[in-house]
């Protein structure tokens, strides 16, 4: 199980980059954990990303979690529909 | 905007109030009790007085408007949340900007203005909550290159989310590639929603066209929630489309369950108000052509041209059914409104202290939604002005002899195709004689120059002229003829010393398509609105004069009428140039009538209204153009503005 820190500035601009790191770690290991502990909000681009992530990681028997989102986030996630 | 004045010590004061350590809208955050909005009142209408020793007219205005901005929220009980925050430090900025002169164009400080200015009307008028909750289905579909722009498209759903309680929300990724295959930059997904709001639909609305929203997006009513069978609603125990969220110690939230509504039926649709301006559009291209078939019937034999306007007779009348059906769609009743108007006035009877009887009738009047939006902010600003400097209080009123309470009325009915809207009290009242003195003064009206009631009592209209001798009128009454202008209406004022006034507004039924008298002059088409004809006459020889200081003149039932000799105006050349005998269509505005000597006239018909470019719209005597039925352009008159430009 690996866990990748999110850099606080995520955004758009730096969503092909993460996307790229998450291609490559994806390869490595069955459960990836995104730590957002130094994010306190996020685009529609990265939730995107999210989105494809956690299917692709569905559809190959693999799990991908979020941790240390705050409230701002996650508030973001329940609205978009993609939290509880 | 108002001019800059040299008293530092003014602005110094108002930038203090602003920024001071208490200043209370620092202190205030969303969801603020009524004690803490009367504080930040108190302070816009300190600065409102206080601009007054500084004569920025500008500042008395923004101060005004927060002010009353405020007041409205906290005396409707209505929420206090982000977006009528934002527009209060958007407010504080704004003055703080243009105290401390930091913008050097002053053009976009006057946008901002306008923005603002706009945002307070928006939300004053439409989205106080009202007591019934509704329910809407709303989807947003954002547009691939939505990430680019500079406005992330998750603030559209945050904002939507903010007016009321998502019931259900879903992000679809049914476009979504595969992950491999994903462009991150590139957005694939949309979002859809179910929300319970006190708010009115169009505070949705305007999140789109404020935002300029790049992609489609639907706004669905849905059956009002008290009629929704509650048996029908369970509860969604998990969503496998979830993301997996770990709680940790320090960052627990509180989450909702999801619910799904299983059996919603919508009532109606809300149609993006665009599309019915487009159909109104293709209207009045069928309008043209019905126009073009009518005048290629002329050319014809008499049997065929009888049985081919036969047949058009039909068709003349399913358009213009056709017409009626599409208005009534973008029409509203006047009675919400109204009522908003009649606890506008109790509250600012209470404000200063009057003791007010408001009557209102009308309220199934039906009108453009659009113009009664528009049209809402300058009553208010009359009623403001009505009640706090236009009715005596009641001692003073006992002292002239007049009830204690005082009247005020609010009337909307249809008059000859047209809306009126009438608002009358019983105050103060204007003196026309000292009105005349005023202008004289001023130079608009020459000295012992024979001027009618109605054109002394227009020049409350004129800001600059009211701002100068009725300094608490100031801009009112030409921001209520800006719009009403604006909107192809006219407004008219009675008044009497000691009884009152009465402001007349006569607005069309519709923005797009207008009923006109087409009139020739030369080889030249000009439609003169119908609503500002009075009649049409042919003078004779003897009652064409020209008299001193008024110029040419014609006779008519015992009044004498400037003429206008159109083909001299537009510089265009005529058949006739003798007034008697050609046509002189009679037309009056603000009071004041005038003659314009036309050729013929062509006949009364339904004019669709075109814009004109930049170099003829900045012509004060020409309001747009219209396409006739052999595909000739024709001018359409603007009686206010020729009228004035050539009294002035």
């Amino acid at each position: 199980m690996s866990t990748i820190a999110v850099d606080e500035n995520i955004s758009v601009k730096q969503v092909a980059q993460f996307h790229d790191q998450l291609k490559e770690e994806a390869q490595k290991d069955d459960t990836i954990t995104l730590d957002f502990s130094s994010v306190r909000r996020v685009d529609l681009a990265v939730i995107q990303l999210l989105i494809s992530f956690q299917q692709y990681m569905k559809e190959n028997k693999k799990a991908m979690k979020l941790k240390n989102v705050s409230e701002e986030m996650k508030e973001q996630l329940k609205i978009t529909g993609l939290a509880k | 905007m108002g001019e800059r004045t040299d008293s530092l010590t003014v602005f110094q004061e108002i930038r203090q109030l602003l920024h001071g350590e208490d200043n209370p809208v620092d202190k205030t955050d969303t969801g603020a009790d009524a004690e803490s909005l009367k504080q930040i009142s108190d302070l816009f209408h300190q600065i409102k007085i206080i601009s007054l020793e500084a004569e920025d007219q500008w500042i008395y205005d923004l101060a005004y408007k927060t002010a009353h901005f405020i007041d409205l929220i906290r005396t409707s009980g209505s929420t206090f949340d982000r977006a009528k925050l934002v527009v209060i430090e958007d407010c504080r900025d704004l003055l703080t900007h243009y105290i401390d002169g930091v913008e050097t164009d002053p053009g976009s400080l006057e946008d901002w203005y306008h923005d603002l200015a706009e945002s307070i009307r928006v939300v004053d008028d439409n989205y106080m909550e009202k007591e019934s909750p509704g329910r809407y289905h709303i989807t947003v579909d954002f547009d691939i290159d939505s990430f680019s722009s500079d406005f992330d498209p998750i603030y559209f759903i945050e904002e939507i989310a903010s007016y009321g309680d998502l019931v259900e929300r879903k992000i679809h990724k049914e476009k979504l590639p595969s992950f491999e295959e994903l462009d991150p930059q590139q957005c694939f997904v949309s979002w859809s929603c179910i929300i319970d709001t006190h708010y009115d639909y169009r505070v949705f609305e305007d999140i789109f066209i404020k935002r300029e929203h790049r992609g489609k997006y639907s706004i669905e009513k849905m059956q009002s929630i008290e009629n929704i069978d509650h048996g029908t609603i369970e509860k969604v125990e998990s969503n496998e489309e979830n993301i997996p969220v770990q709680t940790s110690p320090d960052r627990v939230g509180h989450v909702h369950q999801p619910v799904s509504v299983q059996t919603t039926h919508a009532d109606g649709v809300v149609v993006d108000s665009k599309r019915l301006d487009e159909l109104m559009n293709l209207l009045g291209e069928i309008v043209i052509g019905h126009s073009a078939i009518n005048r290629f019937a002329e050319g014809l034999d008499a049997e065929a041209s009888s049985e081919l306007t036969n047949a058009m007779y039909g068709l003349d009348r399913t358009t213009r059914e056709f017409q009626e059906q599409l208005m009534a769609i973008r029409t509203v009743q006047m009675d919400e409104y109204i009522e908003q108007l009649k606890t506008f006035v109790k509250m600012k009877a209470e404000e200063h202290g009057r003791n007010i009887d408001v009557t209102v009738s009308g309220h199934e009047t039906e009108l453009d939604r659009s113009m009664i939006e528009r049209i809402l902010a300058p009553v208010r600003e009359l009623i403001s002005y009505a009640v706090a400097c236009g009715i005596e209080n009641p001692a003073e009123r006992k002292k002239t002899g007049k009830d204690e309470t005082a009247h005020v009325e609010f009337n909307a009915y249809h008059q000859e195709g047209s809306v009126i809207l009438s608002l009358s009290d019983d105050g103060k009242g204007f003196d026309p004689s000292e009105l005349k003195k005023q202008a004289e003064e001023a130079g608009l009206v020459k000295k012992g120059e024979d001027v009618p009631k109605g054109r002394l009592f227009s020049l409350l209209l004129n800001g600059e002229f009211a701002s100068a001798f009725y300094r608490e009128f100031g801009l009112s009454g030409q921001h209520l003829k800006e719009v009403v202008e604006n909107l192809r209406g006219t407004v008219d004022i009675e008044s009497a010393p000691g009884k009152g006034t009465t402001f007349k507004i006569k607005l069309p039924l519709s923005l797009a398509i207008i009923e006109g008298m087409a009139v020739r002059v030369g080889e030249h088409v000009y439609i003169v609105p119908l609503l500002s004809i009075v009649e049409s006459i042919q003078p004779r020889e003897a009652d064409v004069k020209t008299i001193e200081g008024k110029g040419e003149v014609i006779q008519a039932r015992g009044e004498y009428i400037a003429l206008v000799r159109l083909y001299e105006y537009y510089n265009i050349k005529s058949d006739l140039t003798n007034p008697w005998e050609s046509l002189v269509v009679i037309v009056e505005s603000n009071g004041e009538k005038v003659g314009l000597m036309v050729d013929d006239l062509i006949g009364q018909q339904q004019t669709v209204i075109k814009n004109i470019g930049s170099d003829l719209a900045s012509n004060r005597s020409i309001s747009g153009a219209s396409i006739l039925g052999d595909g000739r352009i024709s001018l359409i008159i603007d009686i206010h503005g020729l009228v004035e430009e050539i009294t002035v």
